[in-house]
C-alpha cells in the first residue's frame, strides 16, 4: 500500500459515467499538480464524484527495488486514500512516521505531531477492490502490446482450427450415418458389421465373377463359329473351358489369330483349332 | 520466473493452444478423409452385394424362366428338364446352328442361374448340349 508520496490525488465531481472516461480527463484535471515524470491514472468512484490518482510507476517500481522488492513478486499495489475509511487510527509507517485519515484525506504526518499513545498496522481489511499492476515485462524480449497482438492472432488461428476441426468431426458423423442410411435400405442383408459385409462381398463377388467368366467364354467361343468352321466338342465348368472347333485350312491361321486376340489359350491348330485354358 | 517472463508465457500459451488446435483440427481432417473413403467402399460393397443377390439368388423366377426353353424349342428335342430344389439338368438333343447359338446365347443371358457343366457335342450337323446349374 503507497503512502501520498507517491501519489497526487484531487476529489472531481465530473459529469461522466465510467471509469474510463474519468481516467481520459484525469491528466488534464492533474496537470498543474504533477511535475516531471510519466504519469498513470486511475480514478475511483465515490458518492460525490470521482477520486483521480496520478502516479509514476518507474518511480514507485525504483523505490520497491531499493528496498529489495522485485517488481515480479509483487502482484498489486494500492493507494492509501483508497482505504481512507479503514483509518480509523493512526498506522504506523516508521519510527517517525504514520498515516492519518484527515478530512478524509490519508496524509502521512510525523508521529510528534499525531502523538498518539498506540499507533495499529495494516491488515487485510484494508486492501481495497482494485489496485494497480506493476508494469510487466521489463525482463520480456517483447512489450505488452506486442503481446497482446501476437496473442490474439495466435488465439484467432487457433480458434479457425478449431472451428475446422468440429467441422470435420461432425462430417465424420454424418458420413457414418449415410451408411447406415445405406444399411437400412437393405435390411434383408443383416449387415451387422464389416465383417458380415466383407465375407458376403467375397462370396458374391466369386459367384458374379466366374458366372461372367463363364459366359464371356461362352461368347467368345461363339464367336469362332460360322459357316467355315463348326464346334465339335465344348465343355465349360466351373474351373476350366476346352473346345475343339474344326475349321478348312484356308481359315485356321485367321481363326488362330482371333482366338489369340480374345485371349483365349489354343493347344493345337493343325487339323482343328483346340483351346482349353482355367476360368 | 512465470511473473518475470509474463509476456513471453502468454504468447506460449497461445501457441500452446494454437498447436493444440493445428493437432485436433489434423486429426479429424485425417480421420475424415480415410472414413470418406472407407464409407464410399462400404456403399459400394453394399450396392453391390445388394445387386448380386438379387441378380444370383432370386430362386422364384428361375424354374419359370427354365421352362422357357419351350419357347426356343421344338418340344422334341427338350429330353431331359429336370428341377430338382434350387438346382437343374437340361439335355437338349438335334439342335441346329442357329438353334445352338439362340440357346448358348440369349437363353442362357436370360435366366440368373450359376452354370456349373456345359458340354456341346456335334453329331453330323446337329448338336447334343447338356446343361447343369444351380441359383
Amino acid at each position: 500500500m503507497l503512502t501520498p508520496q507517491f501519489y497526487i490525488f484531487k476529489k472531481e465531481p465530473l459529469p461522466v459515467s465510467y471509469q474510463y472516461q474519468a481516467v481520459r480527463l484525469a491528466p488534464s484535471i492533474l496537470d498543474e499538480l504533477t511535475g516531471a515524470g510519466s504519469y498513470s491514472y486511475v480514478a475511483i468512484k465515490e458518492d460525490e464524484g470521482w477520486i483521480l490518482i496520478a502516479y509514476d510507476m518507474e518511480k514507485i517500481e525504483s523505490f520497491l527495488e531499493e528496498r529489495g522488492l522485485s517488481k515480479n513478486f509483487i502482484n498489486k499495489i494500492y493507494f492509501a486514500q483508497q482505504a481512507k475509511e479503514h483509518f480509523t487510527y493512526p498506522i504506523s509507517v516508521d519510527e517517525k512516521n504514520a498515516l492519518v485519515a484527515v478530512d478524509d484525506t490519508v496524509v502521512m504526518l510525523p508521529k510528534s505531531i499525531v502523538g498518539a499513545e498506540e499507533y495499529g498496522s495494516l491488515t487485510h481489511a484494508f486492501r481495497p477492490e482494485k489496485g494497480i499492476t506493476p508494469t510487466q515485462g521489463r525482463h520480456s524480449w517483447i512489450n505488452q502490446k506486442q503481446t497482446i497482438i501476437v496473442s490474439l492472432l495466435l488465439l484467432l488461428l487457433a480458434i479457425g482450427y478449431g472451428i475446422e476441426g468440429l467441422r470435420y468431426q461432425n462430417a465424420i458423423a454424418s458420413v457414418e450415418q449415410k451408411i447406415d442410411s445405406v444399411k437400412q435400405r437393405y435390411p434383408k442383408l443383416k449387415l451387422n458389421s464389416t465383417y458380415v459385409l466383407n465375407n458376403l462381398y467375397e462370396s458374391k463377388y466369386a459367384i458374379d465373377s466366374l458366372q461372367r467368366r463363364i459366359r464371356e467364354r461362352l461368347k467368345e467361343i461363339s464367336r469362332l463359329t460360322s459357316k467355315a468352321s463348326k464346334i465339335d466338342t465344348l465343355k465349360i465348368n466351373t474351373k476350366q473351358y476346352e473346345a475343339t472347333i474344326s475349321t478348312d485350312r484356308q481359315h485356321i491361321a485367321e481363326l488362330k489369330t482371333y482366338a489369340k486376340s480374345q485371349r483365349l489359350r489354343v493347344l493345337d491348330s493343325n487339323s482343328s483349332l483346340q483351346l482349353k485354358g482355367a476360368l | 520466473m512465470l511473473r518475470r517472463y509474463q509476456n513471453e508465457s502468454m504468447i506460449l500459451l497461445a501457441l500452446l493452444l494454437l498447436i493444440a488446435a493445428l493437432l485436433y483440427k489434423n486429426y479429424y481432417a485425417t480421420r475424415l478423409q480415410r472414413g470418406s473413403l472407407k464409407a464410399t467402399e462400404t456403399i459400394a460393397k453394399i450396392e453391390d452385394v445388394a445387386t448380386m443377390k438379387k441378380l444370383w439368388e432370386k430362386s422364384s423366377s428361375v424354374p419359370q424362366k427354365l421352362h422357357g426353353i419351350k419357347t426356343y424349342l421344338p418340344a422334341i428335342k427338350i429330353k431331359t428338364l429336370q428341377i430338382e430344389k434350387k438346382k437343374a439338368q437340361l439335355l437338349l438333343e438335334g439342335l441346329n446352328g442357329n438353334e445352338l447359338n439362340r440357346i448358348t446365347g440369349k437363353f442362357i443371358a436370360s435366366i440368373p442361374v450359376q452354370i456349373t457343366e456345359m458340354l456341346i457335342r456335334r453329331d453330323g450337323p446337329y448338336y447334343r448340349l447338356e446343361l447343369r446349374c444351380k441359383w
